[in-house]
């Protein structure tokens, strides 16, 4: 992890990360403390007669977990702003992998924000999630 | 039947980031510790409130299932653990396609803004997929329509 309060380079690519595979434990763990308890997500003949050969992984699953990789790329810096649009399903039994890339700086006086485009994809290479994070050095 | 409103709104409503729903959220979502701050993404669980779900639920009660199309988070102040805070939430309804906007604005108990949190519902009426995948992928609200 880097502890340097220097602004990141835009370009720059963060160690991809694969999280998953989900199970119907992990759909059902997350309904539970989420809150979202939406049939989709726990009932596979609810999911199946929305054309989905399997249970569908929350989406909001996919976005929180950039946060633990973008902490683990600079802890030195927090999330401001995060923004997701879902797209295709990660489905139970699958994994997905999450990548993520410096796209711009806006540098002031004394501080930096980062924007980095965040992109999830299914196994099978489709994307799952398109979405931005905007860092800022935490105030020590 | 009378249709939503367009535009509803409701709040204060107060929400606290407690310690153990905070890392439970936490290990559910990829940290390897449990304890730490609410991640950015904690506040999504607001959005499963009673109340809130209410009213996504008489939403898709005149069309269909929610399916959780996109969110966003942004903050002028990060979330702190074990404290409370009030939501002035809207509900604005989109027709064609159908979605629910809820928008809620966070503050601290002093008054001071902390930042906004915005959940985009698509409603898919069930009838209108005949066995085939839904685009926009993901699902939220409380319950079945």
């Amino acid at each position: 992890m880097t502890e340097s309060k220097a602004a990141p380079r835009v370009g720059e690519k963060l160690p991809a990360r694969t999280i998953g595979p989900f199970s119907a434990a992990d759909l059902a763990e997350y309904a539970e403390i989420s809150g979202d308890s939406n049939p989709l997500h726990l009932d596979l003949a609810f999911a199946r007669g929305f054309g989905f050969t399997a249970r569908p992984v929350h989406g909001m699953k996919l976005l929180a977990a950039f946060e633990p990789m973008l902490r683990d790329w600079r802890g030195d810096l927090a999330v401001i702003a995060l923004t997701g649009q879902f797209l295709t399903p990660v489905l139970e039994g699958e994994a997905a992998s999450l990548t993520a890339r410096i796209v711009k700086i806006e540098q002031s006086e004394k501080t930096f924000v980062a924007f980095l485009r965040l992109i999830a994809h299914t196994a099978s290479g489709a994307p799952a999630l398109m979405g931005e994070a905007r860092l800022t050095p935490v105030e020590s | 039947m009378s249709a939503t409103p367009a535009v509803q709104h409701m709040g204060p409503l107060r929400a606290t980031a407690s310690p153990e729903v905070v890392a439970a959220f936490r290990l559910a979502t990829g940290w390897r510790e449990a304890e730490g701050p609410p991640p950015a993404s904690f506040p999504v669980i607001v959005m499963n409130l009673p109340e809130i779900g209410g009213a996504v639920r008489a939403a898709a009660h005149e069309v269909g299932l929610p399916v959780h199309e996109a969110q966003h988070f942004e903050y002028v102040r990060p979330i702190q653990l074990g404290e409370s805070y009030d939501l002035m939430l809207e509900f604005r309804r989109e027709h064609e396609p159908a979605r629910l906007i809820v928008t809620a604005e966070v503050f601290a108990t002093d008054g001071a803004r902390v930042g906004r949190i915005v959940s985009t519902l698509r409603l898919i009426d069930p009838a209108a997929i005949p066995g085939a995948a839904i685009p926009g992928a993901d699902s939220q609200g409380a319950t079945r329509p």
